[in-house]
């Protein structure tokens, strides 16, 4: 990451006074998107961590206007939303779901998948902690192999592998998808300002340490972050039309051994299970490589990026109602 | 002898589903409810029985309704904003005539609501959740004994009747813990649904001539016969004859709808639970279910220990609406008080009308639950209205 030279926006505009846990990476996520982002933009939150932190009304810590919207509704209320505003005339401020992994890999998944084949033209963020840490640490698909929850508990950790959101939203074919992580303000802004130019649907996926679900101490919340990146548990990337792959940052490859014994929630894995973990690690890796790898090829052969700026069906929709 | 132990009402749910023979439980997180959906992840997977994690609300009611279609006792549990999704499910299970068991711990709505805050205004949207008014049994327990208990009851008359059936709690009962003596608490009587006889069953010929909805008088539960057995099983959320085949109208198919009210409403007397603690000579009665049965348990206390006579009716059953039993109670009443947490006094709508004559008071408050005094001070100057 050394090599990338990115000033981060001055301006806070997540106030101080919010109700996270300390050390929430779902809190700087949305310190971080904001500040990529700019004043010129509507959240729209589902049921998630993010119902409390925003603060009880009428205090709001975001500092920008967010509609709070029922847990399996965030893409869908926020297609209605952007539509209501093209239809309006306008065409600036953006619109962005802000959802935990719960809303976004299981109830609101529906919705999600919907906006995506509709290449609706709003940026779908979410802050995964690998949980649903609102209600109390209960499993989710997003909830890694071997990780313990309440609902998945040491006798029986959690048997199935984490959902791979990425590669389904990739296979919708949106125009950006992102992964990225608050250990990497700089990472993380340049995506999102980058998505903010890009029409379409966009999704950027941020890697969000919880420390009283994950069980740390809130001070090794970014180096829990990098261990994740380091160990290839979370690779950082870019993925342009659902087919372009390219790689943020090549990382080191430390063993997953490290950053699994920095949490509590993996404390019971015998010798075994994280030796398997290892090596589902590299066979997802290698696996990334190939997908690296051929895109790099169609890229060179197609002579530049794939991806472009699309037409977006509401948007006409929107001018012609103006025009009558 | 007793036997003390520390348990809140979600945790004797959980006890009570088990006890009643409960054998597959789909949870999905959410306040104030998810103790229900910890409990029965830590224990069925224990003695061999199926708990899972399903990806929202509406998955979890089908997972139930898929394992019971198959003979297993299920249960979910939920709050408001869940029930929400869960309804044309839940709706299905009436038309399918599929037992299950619904725990809603209620919390402050609409929508979101108050996640952490408790309320009592589910009751009519559950009571009246089935389109075309069909009934279904609901439920209400106050306190961890009755949680346990109801709930054996629950899915007593979820098999008897093929039924869906609501335990409608609230998040103080669900989520207050208390000393609860094991010794008193009752054997678990259980039933099971009734299975289409197996003798029945032996030739390929008897076989076809099994139907699905049978019923001989239209107030008979058809009888139990597993999906995919050796009988042909239709299971279909439509309209349907007693074979169920799609039909939109037929006089057949009127009948098996009328079947679906008249198994429940023409047998209440056997749905029915109440508490009654009836003071002779009692010119006020108070009602209440849930929380606010507690405190209106303690407001009667008081008011006799004042020399007030008042009965008071501890409501475990909202529906079918237990109309005698009420009516016997409130027969020599001048003064009939409601309690409920909701605004407008949801329950007390239901019932006011079986009282003509009488004086009905609803005491209700919202966000917040019902103090005794409030409740004492409601009987207090009712009654000095007839003087």
């Amino acid at each position: 990451m050394g090599q990338i030279k990115y000033q981060l926006p001055a301006e806070e505009i997540l106030a101080p006074g919010h109700f996270a846990c300390p050390g929430c990476g779902g809190t700087l996520a949305m310190r971080y998107a904001l500040k990529a982002l700019g004043r010129k933009t509507i959240l729209v939150i589902p049921a998630c961590c993010w119902t409390v932190i925003d603060g009880p009304v009428p205090f709001s810590a975001a500092g920008v206007p967010v509609f709070h919207t029922a847990f399996e509704t965030a893409a869908s209320a926020a297609s209605g939303l952007k539509a209501g505003l093209e239809m309006q005339g306008d065409h600036e401020t953006t619109v962005v779901a802000f959802a935990g992994d719960g809303g976004t890999f299981d109830i609101g998944f529906q919705a999600l998948s919907g906006a995506a084949e509709r290449n609706e033209d709003f940026i779908y963020i979410c802050y995964d902690n690998e949980a649903y840490m609102n209600t109390g640490i209960q499993r989710s698909s997003a909830t890694p192999f071997g990780a313990w929850t309440t609902t998945t508990p040491s006798e029986s950790p959690k048997a199935e592998n984490k959902k791979n959101i990425i590669e389904i939203l990739a296979a919708h074919r949106i125009p950006y998808l992102a992964t990225t992580s608050v250990a990497y303000p700089d990472d993380m802004i340049a995506k999102i300002q980058k998505a903010k130019e890009i029409r379409g649907m966009r999704f950027i996926h941020v890697f969000s340490p919880c420390p009283p679900g994950w069980k740390f101490e809130p001070e090794d919340s970014i180096k829990i972050s990098r261990m994740a990146i380091k160990s290839k548990v979370f690779p950082l990337l870019e993925i342009f039309d659902g087919v372009d792959y390219r790689l943020s940052h090549e990382p080191a490859g430390t063993p997953v051994r490290d950053y699994l014994k920095m949490q509590g929630r993996f404390r019971h894995l015998k010798e075994k299970q994280i030796e398997e973990i290892q090596k589902t690690i590299d066979e997802e890796w290698e696996r990334l490589k190939s997908k690296l790898v051929s895109s790099k090829r169609t890229r060179q052969s197609n002579g530049g990026p794939l991806a472009k700026e699309r037409n977006l069906f509401h948007v006409k929709r929107g001018e012609a109602l103006r025009k009558e | 002898m007793s036997l003390f132990r520390i348990r809140n009402g979600n945790q004797m749910i959980a006890e009570g589903a088990i006890a009643a023979g409960c054998r597959f439980f789909a949870g999905y997180p959410i306040t104030p409810a998810s103790g229900i959906y910890k409990f029965m992840i830590d224990e069925l997977p224990k003695r061999g029985d199926v708990a899972i994690s399903s990806p929202d609300e509406i998955s979890a009611l089908a997972f139930c309704i898929g394992a019971s279609q198959r003979g297993f006792k299920a249960m979910t549990a939920t709050s408001g904003p869940g029930f929400s999704l869960m309804v044309e499910t839940l709706q299905y299970a009436v038309m399918t005539e599929t037992p299950v068991v619904i725990a809603l711990v209620q919390r402050l709505g609409p929508s979101t609501g108050g996640a952490t805050q408790g309320g009592q205004g589910d009751a009519l949207f559950v009571g009246h959740s089935i389109a075309g008014g069909y009934t279904i049994p609901v439920f209400s327990p106050s306190n961890p004994v009755e949680a346990y208990e109801l709930t054996i009851h629950a899915f007593n008359v979820a098999e008897k009747f093929r039924t869906p059936v609501v335990l409608l709690t609230d998040k103080e009962v669900g989520m207050t813990s208390e000393n609860v003596d094991y010794e008193k608490l009752p054997d678990a009587e259980t039933t099971g649904r009734k299975y289409f006889v197996q003798s029945r069953r032996l030739s390929g010929q008897d076989g076809e001539k099994y139907k699905t909805y049978a019923f001989g008088k239209r107030d008979e539960v058809p009888e139990f016969a597993e999906v995919g057995s050796d009988v042909k099983v239709t299971i279909t959320g439509s309209a349907h004859d007693m074979a169920g085949r799609l039909q939109k109208n037929s006089p057949e198919t009127i009948e098996v709808l009328r079947h679906l009210q008249e198994k429940i409403a023409l047998h209440a007397d056997e749905v029915t639970k109440l508490d009654l603690d009836l003071s002779e000579r009692s010119d006020t009665v108070v009602l209440s279910y849930g929380i606010s049965a507690r405190t209106s348990c303690e407001a009667v206390a008081n008011l006799r220990s004042k020399g007030k006579r008042v009965s008071f009716v501890n409501l475990q059953t909202l529906f079918p609406i237990p109309e005698k039993d009420i009516l016997k109670a409130v027969a020599n009443a001048k003064n009939i008080v409601v309690v409920e947490e909701n605004m407008t006094g949801l329950y007390k709508s239901q019932i006011e009308k079986l009282f003509p004559g009488k004086r009905v008071i609803g005491v209700n408050d919202v966000g917040r639950m019902i103090t005794p005094e409030k409740i004492e001070q409601a009987v207090l100057s009712s009654s000095r209205k007839d003087n």
